[in-house]
């Protein structure tokens, strides 16, 4: 008998004509790895809240879900909480008390097990996620990785049936979000554990998943095995075809014949296959000759007996260009950023914005924190952006720009995720800055309003604005990004235009330059790849 | 770190700090004072070494010489001039004295707070907290995570408003109280809205069932419950003492040390108006078993390392 059977359900918001969830019918057997995927705003989020009833939002609902071939409604709130494990997006918001111990225990206090229990349990997960070292630690003082896996933990200290989880990695970086993603597959794989996971990142969660359900306007129009739904891919919505493992999309492309492939292994084999060019050419870029930002020998830390956190670092970043700063977690990223807008001070090197001291410069660098609701003070997104800028004719160009024309008269925190980040850009722009600087804007952004990212900073450029950013996202930086820079213990270990960065990094580079390494030179992108096929 | 008395139960450590600064305060026999503050800072320098030292000479020793010198100024009660001050008034010997008293009393209690904050951690605390009060200790446990994770919101509110121009330590004051009630107002819905998440996780897991526990890692040994035990029989000697007055001092209109008593010899210093009365045989039980209860985190821990230097030498 099927562990989850959902039968019609519909389900639509109060005061809402539309429906959040249209007539939905699905069954997932005992131990699956589902894999839900849709752009954001279709409608997974609201899915995912119905199958644990203490989450469910209000409003008007038909169907029936049946767990365990009970109803939904008919389980004590007891069996809920234990047989349904549910791990939501942000990692910090999540976790409740102080001290990491507590947290694990946190679940099974109240299901009001005894002493011991509690005491193994807590202990068997610790020793099982990897917790041992910050046992005791608080949690304030854990880094996002280790937050969501202590999330993770949490959840399944209770032994959960089911395991849910609703863009666990969207807040994390590449490398921890690939730790998570194994994680789960591993609960998965030894203790059988069925899992039902929303992403944005498929590259990584397709090669894990046993089926996907792509999910459109409240309605599941799909649900096959990863390689079936790459094969169906011109049939599905436009997001999943920016979104899917490269290697489906490039096998779509040039309209290839047999098994899809889901894996950059995959994706060799058939790419080795196929007929193709062996060096992909492409055009020098040319940059300005002046320098925007010139950073000459910094040397930067925080304490006085503290350790540099940036040492002997020079730089420089041409006028008018897209400049990517890569780069794992804790090396002086973000410090960077803070010192070329003159928030910090170095206590050696040269800055010189514009070839000019920065005071005298005079050149506005404005920048977008991680954290985008920190930028709004008012009632509404027209008040809001009046306080940066009073020009009417600026505010309705910025607000064409970026898409939020509809929005103005809304509360800046009424909006969705994606559309504050671009509330927060435009009142960024308004400020006319000459420099922008973004830290990590990309995160948790879906692929659509990723390309129309791209292209607000595109419109950008041609404005005479210098865009400096800090990202993960190696596949956007390859795209759209003109330089990319490593940074690598406090110091500048590469810097390239982003196709030399990421045709000679064997390892730290796209999915496409590794699908493409030894058979296609010097592709780092699907684009690329397919141009140099088709040819 | 956690060795010796610090290694012990939550509740043997509580009822010992309790009863410390309980009799710390009700006893002022001169001989119980030198004792509790030998303790004290013995104790605390055992645990915080170099910083215990520093703060007893920086903060300590001059609270110490402040209240005795305050009292001795000041206060005028007493039956024995010393000498006449220059606004007309007299000090008196029994305002010294017990400035004295009243000096070392408060320095050694500061120090015994100053181990308890050493020792009892929060998790500690909450322990024996939660046993008491299981939702208290939760809300106590949030609020611990809370005050650190706003201090961190508010700096990146304000660097975020500094990243597009706004610095909000320019201006003059009401300007700067405008900023400041706007930074505030961020902080606010800020936290509101994310509070949202946070109680969704707490439902997801089950908070609001009936029957919820209190959990801590600390698990009561053999060794914990003796401590208590002997902590409450020092604790039920010490009421005794204190109800059949065995250690009774008056430091005003004159000094009196020791209960009159039947036998022994009492000494009087006419000249200072003195009485030294012999110490019964109860009163010297009770100050052996303050003795012990003082030095007792002390001879526990001392235990443990005599213990580990014979191992070593073994090895």
């Amino acid at each position: 008998m099927e562990q989850i059977k959902i039968e019609n359900l519909s389900f639509s918001y109060p005061l809402c004509e539309k429906k959040a969830i249209d007539n939905i019918s699905l069954k997932i057997e005992s131990g699956e790895f589902i894999l839900l995927c849709g752009k954001s705003g279709c409608g997974k989020t609201t899915l995912l809240k119905q199958l644990k009833k203490e989450l469910a939002p209000h409003g008007k609902k038909a169907g029936n879900i049946f767990f365990n071939g009970k109803s939904i409604e008919e389980i004590p709130l007891r069996e809920s909480a234990e047989k349904i494990g549910f791990v939501m997006q942000n990692p910090d918001l999540q976790i409740v008390t102080d001290k990491v111990w507590h947290e694990l225990a946190f679940g099974i206090e109240n299901l009001a097990l005894n002493k011991d229990e509690i005491r193994l349990r807590t202990a068997e997960m610790a020793s099982y996620f990897g917790i041992e070292e910050w046992f005791n630690n608080k949690t304030i003082e854990l880094s996002g990785g280790q937050r969501q896996i202590l999330n993770l933990a949490s959840v399944m200290v209770m032994h959960p049936d089911v395991l849910v989880l609703d863009e666990p990695t969207s807040q994390l970086d590449p490398i921890a979000a690939e730790n998570f993603l194994y994680t789960i597959g591993k609960i998965n794989r030894e203790l059988g554990t069925t899992i039902i996971l929303t992403e944005q990142r498929l590259e990584e969660a397709f090669t894990y998943a046993d089926r996907v359900f792509v999910m459109d306007r409240g309605k599941i129009i799909s649900d096959l095995a990863p390689s079936e739904t790459g094969k169906e891919l011109n049939d599905m919505p436009e997001f999943l075809k920016i979104a899917a493992p490269t290697a489906i999309r490039i096998f779509n492309k040039i309209g290839g014949a047999g098994n899809c492939p889901v894996t950059v292994r995959e994706g060799r084999n058939f790419l080795s296959k196929t007929n193709h060019k062996n060096i992909c050419k492409k055009q020098e870029k040319i940059f300005s000759k002046t320098n925007a930002v010139e950073l000459n020998d910094i040397y930067f830390r925080y304490d006085k007996n503290g350790k540099d956190i940036l040492k002997n670092l020079s730089l420089k970043i041409p006028e008018n260009s897209f400049f990517t700063i890569l780069g794992g977690n804790g090396t002086g990223k973000t410090t960077l950023l803070k010192i070329i807008s003159s928030t910090l001070l170095p206590y050696s090197g040269k800055i010189k914005i514009f070839g000019e001291k920065p005071k005298k410069s005079g050149a506005k660098i404005a920048s977008m924190p991680q954290d985008v609701q920190t930028l709004f003070t008012a009632k509404t997104v027209m008040l809001d952006l009046k306080e940066v800028n009073k020009n009417e004719e600026k505010i309705k160009e910025t607000a064409e720009l970026t898409k939020i024309t509809d929005l103005l008269e809304k509360h800046p925190f009424d909006l969705s995720g994606g559309e504050q980040q671009r509330a927060a850009l435009a009142k960024v722009l308004l400020c006319e800055p000459k420099i922008l600087l973004l830290d990590e804007p990309t995160k948790g952004m879906d692929a659509e309003f990723k390309a129309d990212f791209a292209k607000i900073i595109q419109s950008l450029k041609k404005k005479n604005c210098t865009v400096i950013m800090i990202s993960h996202d190696l596949e956007f930086c390859a795209k759209y990004s003109d330089l990319c820079a490593m940074l690598f213990d406090g110091d500048i270990s590469a810097c390239a235009s982003s196709d030399k960065f990421f045709s000679g990094n064997r390892f730290y580079t796209t999915a496409s330059c590794r699908i493409a390494r030894g058979i296609i030179d010097n592709a780092v992108t699907d684009e690329d790849i397919i141009k140099c096929v088709n040819e | 770190m956690e060795n010796g008395f610090k290694g012990y139960h939550p509740i043997s450590n509580l009822i010992f700090f309790l009863s410390i600064v309980v009799f710390g305060m009700l006893f002022k026999h001169p001989v119980t004072l030198v004792v509790c503050f030998i303790a004290a800072l013995c104790y605390y320098i055992r645990l915080c070494r170099r910083a215990a030292v520093k703060s007893f000479l920086t903060f300590i020793f001059p609270m110490l010489l402040f209240v005795l010198i305050i009292n001795g100024l000041f206060a005028h009660y007493g039956t024995t001039p010393l000498l006449t001050l220059p606004d007309g008034n007299k000090m008196t010997l029994e305002a010294v004295v017990y400035g004295f008293v009243l000096g070392v009393a408060t320095v050694s209690i500061i120090m015994w707070f100053f181990c308890y904050s050493e020792v009892v951690t929060t998790d500690k605390f909450m322990c024996v907290f939660g046993k008491i009060m299981p939702a208290g200790a939760l809300v106590i446990s949030m609020a611990l995570r809370f005050v650190p994770m706003y201090k961190n919101r508010l700096c990146t509110i304000t660097e975020a408003q500094k990243g597009i121009g706004r610095d909000y330590r320019q201006g003059n004051i009401i300007e700067r109280i405008r900023n400041g009630g706007k930074i505030i107002s961020i902080l606010i819905t800020w936290s509101l809205e994310n509070a949202v998440e946070t109680s969704d996780s707490m439902k997801a897991r089950g908070y609001g069932l009936k029957g919820r526990q209190s959990y801590s890692k600390f698990r009561m040994s053999k060794r914990d419950v003796a401590s208590i035990v002997i902590v409450l029989l020092l604790d039920v000697i010490l009421t005794i003492g204190c109800i059949k007055k065995s250690l009774y001092c008056i430091y005003n209109p004159y000094i009196v040390i020791n209960p009159s008593a039947d036998f022994g010899k009492t000494y009087f210093v006419n000249e200072l108006n003195l009485t030294l009365n012999p110490v019964s045989a109860f009163g010297i039980v009770t100050i052996i078993s303050f003795t012990l209860l003082c030095f007792l985190p002390l001879i526990i821990d001392l235990k443990e390392d005599i213990k580990w230097n014979r191992l070593k030498l073994k090895i």
